[in-house]
């Protein structure tokens, strides 16, 4: 584009970056007559915006979209986040960190968390979950219905 | 909040699963290691039992039938509330219900555990402990 958004024939390389860390990017691929299409698939649910910078000519100004607003996908499954953990929507694994060293006879929190395929908590969700260890001597929270707009936890 | 108790010195995990929608992944914890807790309590371990950490009891087993002046082994553990192992070199004496028993003499337990080889024999036959 030219100061004036006016489109500008040339094939310049384009890169495509995104605020979301986890987001799938399309490889760069250069400008047809001035224009190209790119696929991106963005993982994490929340406002995230994609940019396009020139790989050819660094001094063209990069342009960012406006917000994109991601809602999570279907809920698919569970998340169990114990101490030591964090959850890491649209990231591989879902969480970051390792579970902290426990004692024994000592209660911790744990967070249940109904996730898409990207682990992004759907909060719509109301099921009753259950816990199991393989601790048999672990003393464990009764079946619990996940909170709706939230995680896990008791009833309110 | 939800809320667990590992009770049993190693490394477990926990597991969650969908009750309402079985069809939905469940998801499994990464190990957690579980350390014992403090230095609590001594456990006696007869000809028998067995020690089960983690327990309401601690132990397996009953005590096997001794015979009368027949000297026989107990073990003595240094555990936390939940009969988990703590290592100490505390000294411990041994007692008995039978008052003329043959009892061991007094001595440090090694890494938190003490066998009294043949540290105990009663004199009256009756059930002692």
């Amino acid at each position: 584009m030219d100061a004036n958004w006016n489109l500008i024939v040339t094939n310049d390389n384009v890169g495509i970056t995104s605020s979301d860390g986890n987001a799938v990017l399309p490889v760069n691929a250069a400008l047809v007559a001035g224009t190209q299409g790119f696929t991106v698939t963005l993982k994490s649910s929340g406002s995230k915006t994609v940019t396009a910078s020139d790989i050819t000519h660094a001094g063209i100004v990069a342009n960012a979209s406006s917000p994109i607003t991601v809602n999570a996908g279907a809920f698919a499954r569970l998340q169990l986040l114990v101490p030591g953990e964090t959850a890491s929507p649209g990231s591989a694994t879902g969480k970051t960190g390792t579970p902290s060293a426990r004692t024994a006879g000592t209660a911790f929190t744990l967070t249940v968390n109904a996730v898409d395929t990207n682990w992004n908590v759907v909060g719509s969700v109301t099921d009753t979950v259950h816990l199991t260890s393989t601790d048999t001597n672990a003393a464990l929270p009764a079946d619990t219905a996940l909170r709706a707009a939230r995680k896990c936890s008791a009833p309110h | 909040m939800l809320s667990a108790t590992l009770k049993t010195v190693g490394a477990w995990t926990l597991t969650s699963s969908d009750v309402s929608d079985p069809s939905k992944t469940s998801n499994a914890s990464p190990s957690i290691t579980v350390n014992a807790g403090a230095f609590a309590q001594l456990q006696v371990l007869a000809p028998g039992e067995t020690n089960a950490p983690g327990t309401a009891t601690g132990k397996t087993g009953a005590p096997l039938t001794q015979a009368v002046t027949v000297a026989f082994s107990v073990t003595v553990m240094a555990v936390d509330a939940n009969w988990n192992l703590i290592s100490t070199n505390d000294t411990v004496a041994l007692g008995a219900s039978d008052t003329n028993a043959t009892l061991a003499a007094n001595a440090a337990l090694v890494a938190g555990t003490r066998t009294f080889t043949n540290g105990v024999a009663f004199k009256a036959p009756a059930a002692k402990r």
